[in-house]
């Protein structure tokens, strides 16, 4: 009979979607005690730049996706690394950069930030990082004055800076809202194997008075939902059961 | 005659008459999921759609690479104006592993319309690594599902009859099947696939209809049984042509070359 480590996490979740209780996983079994359905108490972004709201982008870019079924079954996958490519990390955003223009279609840019290593919850790569280290990550967007010129002409074939120095967060958005300085993320660090030296974030989980909560469950002046269902739906849970919980999934 | 045996056989004649008018009445339904107004958008122009260029990013690893040309191959079989066609830089489809969003196990398409509804350019998203779903035809169904997105379909209702549904569970079959033709046909055909005339004569039964909301019969053989294999699934019956779509010349001929294709795929296991 195979190992079964049974580890039962009871944590007080406010979500806005129930789930199943039980989770099951190769060889642990994640008990998580979720209570009716409750109203989500959404935290104010208080550092929001004034990215152009999702919303807007919308208006666009048609963006739809698949996931595999089990996903859907068992939300706590999306905690799941499947990449060795990929650290996890808590970390402070510290600064914004520039803006690269380093794709095909003219409009996605990737944003430049600096980051505080403030904990490194996984890591299986072969990249070395550092609780206390500041790194450079860059974030994928879409510039939206080029956006709108595709739009218009009817063509990609339009002309768009390679790079912009003085980023002007009203002209840029994501799929999920970009990061802004002074907050704290849970973040997927992720590099490609032919260029290690340049990481990308995605998939950030908002870090707020020592609580996390999902993309879609932080309050910003406009309507910013992210353009993506692909997280685990969490809200206000502490950041340390957090943690846990991702290490659990992927122990 | 027994008062039993008269009640029985009255009940059998109600039986009779209700039965066709169910079905019909499930066709209705299932219908609707690609009854889409005529000018639905956003779409590629159709100069466009019939020499569609695919580009794989370097960095797609062979595997990946390998479903979507086999997905490629499934719907330049269909028969419709549409068709792809790979290329080794540009491309109006660029269909990359996308380190900078990542995704889970999964697969994600980013259209761009102009402000006429036409589509300029598609990116399809798809994990780096195939290893987080073993099942290779559920990665096939993935390559077919985002290169329909692509293509301009969304998310249909019934999975037993598109590629396009929304619950992977269904997806039995890695291919495009008869309501992604037609909605193909409802975008990118010369007029208005309606109204349809059909024939078939499967369910013991023959029925013949002037709308489409009577599409009976084809696809129904290729609804796999809850226990589904390759090695049970066969189709024997099919050898023969069981329905004639009478829509404007070609959807006949289609239909049964696709279900030829549908053949040929099942027979080499996938």
């Amino acid at each position: 009979m195979a190992l079964l480590f049974v580890v039962a996490i009871a944590v007080t979740l406010y979500q806005t979607t129930p789930y199943t209780t039980i989770y099951i996983f190769n060889t642990t079994t994640i008990t998580v005690t979720v209570p009716a359905k409750e109203v989500c108490v959404k935290p104010f972004n208080k550092n929001y730049m004034g990215w152009a709201p999702v919303s807007e982008l919308r208006k666009y870019v048609g963006y739809t996706e698949d996931l595999a079924p089990e996903y859907e079954k068992n939300p706590l996958l999306f905690l799941k690394i499947i990449n060795d490519n990929v650290i996890v990390v808590h970390a402070k955003v510290i600064s914004l950069g520039e803006a690269y223009q380093d794709d095909i279609i003219p409009d996605e840019y990737s944003l430049r930030y600096k980051i505080l290593i403030l904990e490194i919850i996984i890591n299986k790569s072969s990249l070395s990082l550092n609780v206390g280290e500041i790194i450079d990550v860059y974030y994928a967007v879409y510039n939206l004055e080029i956006t709108k010129q595709i739009y218009y002409s009817g063509t990609i074939n339009v002309t768009s800076p390679k790079v912009i120095e003085n980023v002007d967060p009203k002209h840029f958005t994501g799929l999920i809202m970009p990061l802004d300085i002074g907050n704290e993320y849970i973040l997927d660090l992720s590099f490609s194997s032919s260029n290690p030296s340049k990481i990308y974030a995605s998939w950030p989980y908002f870090v707020f008075n020592s609580k996390v909560y999902s993309p879609d469950n932080v309050a910003y002046p406009v309507d910013s939902e992210p353009y993506t269902k692909a997280f685990y739906k969490v809200c206000g849970m502490p950041l340390s059961d957090f943690i846990n919980l991702i290490k659990n999934v992927n122990s | 005659m027994s008062i039993a045996k008269s009640k029985l056989i009255a009940l059998i004649n109600i039986l009779l008459i209700t039965i066709p008018f169910l079905a019909i009445n499930q066709l209705q339904q299932r219908v609707e999921a690609f009854s889409y107004p005529v000018d639905w958008r956003p779409k590629w122009r159709n100069e466009v759609a019939s020499n569609l260029k695919v580009w794989f990013n370097t960095t797609l690893d062979p595997e990946h690479r390998r479903h979507f040309l086999r997905a490629i191959g499934f719907w330049n079989s269909t028969g419709t104006l549409v068709t792809f066609r790979i290329v080794n830089s540009g491309g109006d489809i660029i269909v990359t592993p996308d380190t900078r969003r990542d995704p889970p196990c999964g697969g994600g398409t980013v259209n761009r319309p102009d402000s006429s509804g036409y589509i300029v350019a598609s990116r399809i998203i798809v994990h780096p690594n195939p290893a987080c779903a073993s099942d290779r035809r559920w990665w096939v169904a993935v390559a077919t599902h985002e290169l329909g997105y692509a293509l301009g379909l969304g998310h249909m209702k019934y999975e037993r009859y598109s590629i396009m549904g929304g619950a992977w569970d269904y997806y039995r079959l890695p291919i495009p099947l008869l309501d992604d033709i037609l909605a193909l046909l409802y975008l990118y055909g010369p007029k208005k696939p309606n109204p349809v005339k059909f024939f078939t004569t499967l369910g013991g039964g023959s029925y013949r209809s002037n709308g489409p909301a009577e599409l009976n019969g084809y696809p129904y053989q290729l609804s796999a049984p809850a226990s589904y294999s390759s090695s049970t699934y066969t189709f024997a019956s099919l050898t023969s042509t069981l329905i004639t779509l009478n829509l404007y010349g070609s959807l006949g001929a289609m239909i049964v070359a696709n279900m030829k294709y549908i053949r040929n795929y099942l027979y080499q296991g996938g």
